[in-house]
């Protein structure tokens, strides 16, 4: 708290800031991607000295590492890389499931699904679904899977997915995963949209919102203008009220931004 | 056809309009004077705002003044920085300035919208005075054949409920709406004023607690509602709670309103457990790490260079014996509750109600020595209740210091994770009803 803070970089620095950032964190990403490589293919020699330094600290009387435990170690640490990498190529396919044991005494067995959406250059938190299935081995093809757990907004059509795919879990789950996906875009639209507003100094326009389900869409001129845009699951703009400062509709402008999707409305703007 | 319903609706008397002013009594002033001092003035010169001015018809007349030829007002600004001034004086108690409020600028009473704006602002700078119970809007599915959109959501739009509702109890009562949004959370309240319907030519007043209620929907979470209009029977309250799903409904489209096992005294907490929060899904206690998102790494990060030994190391670092089983009981802990259920969080439940309805343990029959015949098994209801600022953080800490609670074999309903304040278990499990 007693030295002061760093002043900040002048405005005409930033970019140059987050360029220099972005390079680094490339790097970085990089050099450990390098070192994680060397780990899993590394000879058994270097094996054995990490290895011998790494148990001295913790117990201080060693016997020296046999061959068969310097083999060991190295096939677990490469064992284990490998399958997280596994892991990982298959979470990128959007949907995997694993399997949960219940911490609470009767115990049950659930499966969770894991359901990842790729948006705006970067996977999004992973979301989390977990179910029962019926007992297959005393009633084959009986009944459907419950849902216990999930981790979905509430804007999602759960009930209703679930309703109309009672009889499929994979339709089920990935209808869900469309409707998560088209979220997704859809909120990369309106945060485009949003830049883009108020990066244009002729649009003077003062703010651009959004609920939390992308369905509505406000923007907020400087003037008093305020448009209201309903948008549609697949980020088509359906109806647009702009109102002017004066209260009245502005008829041209909500001719402008209804023809097309969301991700066109600043182009047709002119922002 | 739609034309016409709505024109039939808007039929009915008007609601109260806010500029009606209530003439000042021990009530409303009781309503001025418990609000603290900066709370006070800050709502006091937004009524002073030059454009809102109109809303709060304050009097402006001189009265230092003998001159009773000089009727010239005050101007507005030169009002308004004697009210700054209070602001900034320490000796000017709350007390000075609810007395100038009566006596100066709003002599003749406060209108209905001031009386809302100042229960609001009470409720706002005290979250825990009123009993919230979180609600559940269910659609009621009369034809079964329709299959096309068979879950329709329940869609709030604040004055057009309003409408609605005003145009449904109007008969019964006359009531003055007052629609605000939360600062912070994602909430839109509706303050309900109930004035009984005679008396609309002659002076309005107050009426008692009973006859005010709140209902805040969740911006996010549609299909939620959380209300104080309470549980006990009383007609206007039924008529109230039953006009909601009515007022929220729409053709093909009806709702009916249910409590969801779930009062709380914060809407914090609420928003947590009934609406976008997280606690909703049911992700919470031990499922609380899905919630966090922190789980497992995102998947475009470089594989974690450390194996998952390192944690296990951290248990074997404390040496005596007795910080082992400490840290051990905080792992457990840690496991069984997740991120939630930590004292001062803001989600606790003051008061948490389970029923058990789990078969009496019989002991062997040679034992019993009584008939044979009966078999029918013996199911006591027993209820727990249990009370506190935060129930299940206190639990957590008990399991923490390894009383009362086994940490790893108790059931998830102890730990919060039924995400109910009031439930039912039953072999061991909680019901899963009205949710």
């Amino acid at each position: 708290m007693a030295t002061p803070p760093p002043p900040p970089p002048p405005p005409a620095a930033l970019p140059a800031l987050h360029t220099q950032l972005a390079s680094l964190e490339r790097e970085k990403t990089r050099l450990t991607t390098q070192l994680l490589s060397l780990r899993a293919s590394r000879p058994v020699a270097s094996a054995s000295a990490t290895a011998s330094t790494a148990t001295t600290t913790t117990t201080t009387t060693t016997p020296p590492l046999s061959d068969s435990q310097i083999l060991s170690h190295v096939f677990a640490s490469s064992t284990t890389n490998h399958a997280a990498a596994r892991t990982r190529l298959h979470r990128i396919a959007g949907i995997t499931t694993f399997a949960v044991r219940d911490p609470s005494p009767p115990h049950e067995k659930l499966l969770g699904i894991r359901i990842e959406v790729f948006a705006e250059r970067t996977f999004r938190i992973p979301h989390y679904i977990l179910l029962s299935l019926p007992d297959t081995s005393s009633a084959p093809k009986s009944g459907t899977f419950t849902i216990h757990r999930h981790t979905l907004p509430p804007f999602l059509p759960l009930a209703r997915l679930s309703l109309l795919h009672a009889r499929s879990l994979s339709a089920f789950v990935r209808a869900l995963r469309r409707a998560m996906l088209l979220h997704a875009r859809r909120e990369a639209a309106a945060m485009k949209l949003k830049r883009q507003a108020l990066a244009a100094a002729a649009a003077a326009v003062e703010d651009v919102e959004w609920d939390a389900e992308v369905a509505l869409v406000t923007v907020t001129w400087g003037n008093g203008s305020k448009a209201w845009i309903r948008v549609g699951e697949e980020g088509d703009v359906g109806k647009v009220v702009v109102v002017g400062g004066s209260g009245g509709r502005e008829r041209g402008l909500e001719r402008k931004i209804v023809g097309g999707g969301l991700e066109g409305v600043a182009g047709r703007m002119g922002w | 056809m739609t034309r016409q319903k709505r024109k039939s609706l808007a039929a009915p008397g008007a609601s109260l309009p806010n500029t009606l002013i209530l003439p000042h009594s021990p009530t409303t002033r009781r309503l001025i004077s418990r609000l603290s001092k900066d709370s006070l003035l800050a709502l006091v010169l937004t009524w002073l705002d030059a454009t809102r001015v109109q809303t709060y018809s304050p009097n402006l007349t001189r009265v230092d003044d003998d001159d009773e030829e000089e009727e010239e007002d005050l101007p507005l600004d030169s009002v308004r920085e004697e009210y700054e001034l209070y602001k900034r004086s320490s000796n000017v108690k709350a007390k000075d300035v609810v007395e100038r409020i009566v006596e100066r600028e709003w002599k003749s009473g406060l209108n209905l919208l001031q009386i809302a704006e100042l229960d609001y602002q009470y409720l706002l700078d005290h979250p825990s005075t009123h009993k919230w119970t979180a609600a559940t809007l269910h659609h009621l599915n009369r034809s079964p054949t329709s299959t096309s959109d068979s879950h329709p959501t329940p869609r709030f739009h604040a004055s057009a409920f309003i409408h609605a509702l005003q145009s449904l109890i109007h008969p019964m009562v006359t009531a003055h709406y007052f629609i605000a949004r939360h600062p912070t959370l994602p909430l839109t309240f509706i303050r309900m004023q109930l004035h009984p319907p005679s008396n609309t030519s002659s002076a309005l007043e107050l009426p008692g607690p009973k006859r005010i209620f709140y209902l805040v929907f969740p911006t996010n979470a549609p299909g939620h509602l959380y209300h104080n209009i309470g549980t006990s029977s009383d007609n206007l309250r039924d008529i109230v709670r039953s006009s909601i799903a009515t007022a929220i409904s729409r053709p093909h489209a009806r709702f009916e309103l249910r409590p969801s096992s779930m009062n709380a005294k914060t809407l914090e907490t609420l928003v947590y457990y009934r609406g976008d929060g997280g606690g909703e899904g049911g992700m919470i206690g031990a499922w609380s790490v899905y919630a966090d998102g922190m789980l497992e790494d995102g998947l475009l990060q470089p594989l974690s260079l450390s194996g998952s030994g390192s944690g296990k190391r951290d248990v074997e670092m404390t040496d005596t014996g007795e910080d082992r089983e400490e840290v051990k009981r905080r792992k457990v802990a840690e496991g069984r509750f997740g991120s939630g259920a930590i004292a001062g969080d803001g989600k606790g439940l003051e008061s948490v109600e389970f029923r058990l309805e789990d078969v009496f343990p019989v002991m062997p029959r040679e034992a019993r020595g009584m008939d044979e015949d009966e078999d029918e098994e013996f199911r006591p209801t027993i209820t727990m209740k249990l009370e506190g600022t935060h129930v299940f953080a206190g639990i957590r800490s008990m399991v923490e210091s390894g009383v009362g609670f086994d940490g790893a074999s108790m059931p998830g309903w102890i730990t919060g994770e039924g995400g109910v304040s009031v439930g039912t278990v039953r072999d061991g499990k909680l019901l899963r009803k009205g949710r």
